[in-house]
């Protein structure tokens, strides 16, 4: 993946968020990522850490918040979860139809910042 | 202090690439992003496709590569206009690259746009980069195992070109595993059997993507 074009978009929108609220640094930074989406939170980390270097976000910890794969089966009609980054079959009735419910996230939710 | 944001980290792309395609729309012209590994045949694929279409709809090409621009002195030897993009490094075109790119092609004059990605199975999937159509090539050489391997890419595709075709009495390659495991993915998937370079199959391709064009139009 990526976590390096992701680890931009973190501190742009943080940075446009400083802006807005006429505030200087960055303490801490909470972001949502699903499992579907791919992500390797530690790729994620590393990316940051060295992206936020001379940027108000230089003291600032990232904090992840992960979200499981959810689905809903269209045979069984059972849901179900897991952390797997792709399913192909409803893990109860093997049916290849299901409705993706969640994973997909990939969010900036709140901030700390002074 | 706390600070709520709520704000989708790939937002700033999605929002380009929906400015891309109201540009796109505005000039009517169609586009489609092309998507493989390296070495799949996608520069290849092109300028058969471009022959094939010659006379019939006026085309241009946006190639991405991490750097060099051999793919587009290639593109450009068959007259069609051309830009190169290098992303000097990154694994995907994004929004804001493929603006870029444009700038420098005349859309009023184009109805059909190829762009070039990356070679990739895994990023380019995810960046929109506001085209009509994800179209997909893999080369037989890779390997049946590649739809299980790289599932998103499989699923976000219309279109699938199976490429090399013409080596396949030299692999072992298993082509009907391969379709089904595609097919299973992504059940509504177009699948064409080409030799970018030999010529088979590009024929019934360029037929298929004309009439798609003019569906869109």
């Amino acid at each position: 993946m990526h976590e390096a074009s992701i680890a931009q978009g973190i501190i742009d929108i943080a940075q446009e968020h400083l802006r807005r609220w006429g505030l200087r640094e960055v303490k801490s930074i909470s972001v949502r990522v699903g499992a579907a989406t791919g992500v390797v939170v530690e790729a994620l980390r590393f990316a940051f850490d060295a992206m936020k270097l001379d940027t108000p976000l230089e003291g600032a910890e990232l904090v992840v918040e992960r979200v499981p794969l959810q689905g809903q089966c269209l045979e069984c009609g059972r849901p179900f979860e897991c952390w797997e980054q792709f399913v192909l079959a409803c893990p109860h009735c093997r049916s290849p139809r299901f409705r993706l419910r969640g994973g997909r996230e990939l969010d900036v939710l709140q901030m700390e910042a002074e | 202090m706390k600070i709520p944001v709520v704000s989708r980290i790939l937002e700033a792309n999605e929002r380009l690439a929906q400015e891309n395609r109201a540009l796109f729309r505005q000039r009517k012209v169609f586009v489609l992003n092309v998507m493989s590994s390296p070495g799949a045949g996608k520069t290849s694929l092109l300028e058969a496709t471009i022959r094939a279409l010659r006379g019939r709809v006026r085309v241009g090409v946006l190639e991405g590569d991490i750097q060099g621009s051999r793919d587009a002195e290639r593109i450009g030897a068959l007259g069609v206009p051309v830009v190169q993009l290098n992303t000097g490094g990154a694994c995907h075109l994004d929004a804001s690259m493929v603006r870029q790119g444009v700038e420098g092609l005349p859309l009023e004059e184009l109805d059909l746009l190829f762009i070039e990605n990356v070679g990739n199975l895994v990023c380019p999937a995810e960046f929109d980069v506001g085209e009509h159509m994800k179209c997909m090539l893999l080369s037989i050489t890779e390997g049946e195992d590649k739809p299980l391997k790289y599932p998103l890419m499989f699923q976000a595709s219309e279109v699938l070109l199976l490429n090399k075709m013409d080596l396949r009495p030299h692999l072992d390659v298993d082509v009907e595993r391969l379709r089904e495991d595609v097919l299973s993915l992504n059940p509504s998937i177009r699948i064409f059997e080409v030799s970018a370079t030999k010529g088979q199959g590009i024929a019934e391709w360029a037929e298929w993507l004309l009439g798609r064009l003019k569906a869109h139009s």
